[in-house]
């Protein structure tokens, strides 16, 4: 037996981690000051990693010159209509391997064997099918941007509750009104976070495929400013990427916003 | 004209693979007749419910529906969930007006202001059902279900998920909507103070295979009828003693089973 004695002690805090716009800010201003400090104090040689005072002013120079509108709009034209044929082509088979008995086994098989196969491995493949030109390279984002897409739709078509279905079926709705009207928006927060990564895949892929025989485009600039040594350029160029993925996912967090906004 | 839809079943069974859980079920749902399904867990209560809305096939047997139907209606058979079944992306206005595709904009519009309005909801048309207590979420599914003018009402447990108080208030409101739309009616439920408080047929199943045990009737209008009428309570203590047995055999049943 022991006696205890005293006020309840609180322990029902933490394990909800808050956001901070100003903590992330900070974090990243704080990581290009020591960079920079880095560079002018001579620690950090500059042929190696140029300093972001010179990765800024070489971006402003490209950006007046128009060298970087003419690689950046060649790039996001292949980034805009690769990644939407993927996605269309992967919300159509992931809806009907979710939907269907039918396609389902067949559908998971072929997604199953395909999807883990590097996409890069194959642009040489898609070079003999389509061409050196813009076929191949937009058929590599389309195809990277497929099967994570099919399985995103897929397992959010199985996340809706069925007892949604049931209701529609209940009050006697088409099937296409249930998949329109239950299907489609109760897969809608899978797809969507599917968004997130397949756009991120579609960078990656479209940097690989604009360093094999592209003439436009970041991929492209990048390589040819590595093959000068230009690292001013290169960097400058690994700065756009990284900006075209952070607009990206702002774009994907609005329409998360708009569409998802009942949650 | 509307005389109300008489619903009959004959000979009903329902199996999964080997598990036979209902057997030889004839019942008949007079037209405007509240009929009461009760009886232990896991009886098939809510598969017989699912077999008559047309969700689920009868391993054998029939269910026929015969009389007329307002010319309004939409949905003859409807039902409404133990769980609600509110679709969360949509509006109160919106699951209601969901269910009303084949009607012209303006009409729908005017149906579901009417609903709305009946179930005490109009101020929330606009809210989404995360903002709604239980109790509004289960007035939004009874307006959702008034909205297609039924001929029957199909009614899963619709309070079970809710706590008592609401609950009472609830049943209040549906004796009311009943009296006035004098839909037949067919109520799922383990909760024997409702069953007398709604039903004019009681039919009492067996555990599974659940078959029809007996047929209680209680032959009182629902407005004149009370929680605490000795009559009604004298009939609920019988319900109770007729399902009692069943209840304690298949919660060893449950305990039993293999996990």
């Amino acid at each position: 037996m022991r006696r205890i004695d005293g006020p309840v002690a609180f322990r029902g805090g933490g394990f909800a981690p808050a956001e901070s716009f100003w903590a992330a800010a900070a974090t990243l201003i704080g990581m290009l000051a020591l960079w920079q400090l880095g560079c002018s104090a001579g620690v950090i040689p500059t042929l190696f990693l140029p300093a972001p005072v010179n990765i800024a002013i070489e971006l402003w120079h490209l950006t007046i010159s128009g060298e970087l509108w003419k690689h950046l709009s060649a790039s996001l034209v292949r980034l805009a209509i690769g990644w939407s044929l993927g996605t269309v082509f992967g919300i159509g088979l992931g809806l009907a391997v979710g939907l269907w008995s039918a396609l389902r086994s067949p559908g998971m098989a072929v997604v199953s064997a395909l999807f883990p196969i590097p996409k890069i491995a194959l642009v040489p493949l898609f070079i003999i099918w389509f061409g050196i030109g813009e076929g191949s390279k937009i058929a590599t984002l389309g195809f990277g941007v497929f099967f994570p897409t099919v399985i995103a739709t897929a397992s959010g078509v199985d996340n809706v509750p069925r007892s949604l279905i049931r209701m529609g079926q209940s009050f006697g709705l088409s099937t296409g009104a249930i998949v329109r009207r239950i299907v489609l928006p109760g897969a809608l927060p899978a797809i969507l976070s599917g968004f997130r990564v397949t756009a991120s895949i579609a960078i990656v892929l479209l940097v690989a495929a604009e360093m094999i025989g592209a003439e436009r485009g970041i991929g492209a600039f990048v390589l040819a400013a590595g093959n000068l040594y230009d690292t001013d350029a290169l960097m400058a160029g690994i700065v756009v990427l990284s900006v075209l993925g952070l607009a990206v996912a702002w774009v994907i967090g609005l329409l998360e916003r708009r569409l998802l906004g009942w949650r | 004209m509307n005389d109300g839809l008489r619903l009959v079943l004959q000979g009903v069974c329902h199996a999964y693979r080997d598990l036979i859980v209902l057997q030889d079920i004839d019942l008949v749902g007079e037209p405007g007749e509240v009929l009461v399904l009760v009886g232990p867990s896991g009886c098939g209560k809510s598969t017989l419910l699912g077999i008559m809305g047309g969700l689920l096939s009868p391993t054998a047997g029939s269910v026929r529906i015969d009389g007329t139907i307002p010319d309004d209606c939409l949905n003859p058979l409807t039902y409404v969930f133990q769980d609600f079944a509110l679709l969360p992306w949509r509006t109160v206005a919106g699951n209601v007006a969901l269910v009303l595709d084949k009607l012209p904009r303006a009409e729908r519009a005017a149906r579901v202001a009417e609903v709305l309005a009946l179930t005490g909801l109009t101020e929330f048309a606009h809210a989404w059902p995360r903002q709604l207590s239980g109790g509004m979420r289960q007035r939004v599914g009874i307006a959702r279900a008034l909205a297609v003018r039924p001929a029957c009402l199909l009614m899963d447990e619709p309070l079970s998920a809710l706590d008592a108080q609401t609950r009472d208030l609830l049943l209040e409101e549906f004796v009311a909507l009943i009296e006035r739309a004098r839909t037949t009616t067919v109520y799922v439920t383990h909760n024997l103070a409702e069953a007398v408080r709604l039903g004019q047929q009681i039919v009492v199943l067996s555990r599974r295979p659940g078959r029809v045990r007996e047929v209680v009737r209680i032959d009182r209008p629902l407005a004149g009828r009370s929680a605490a009428d000795r009559d009604l309570l004298e009939i609920e203590a019988e319900l109770w003693r007729l399902i009692r047995d069943d209840a304690v055999a298949a919660e060893r049943e449950m305990e039993h089973a293999p996990h």
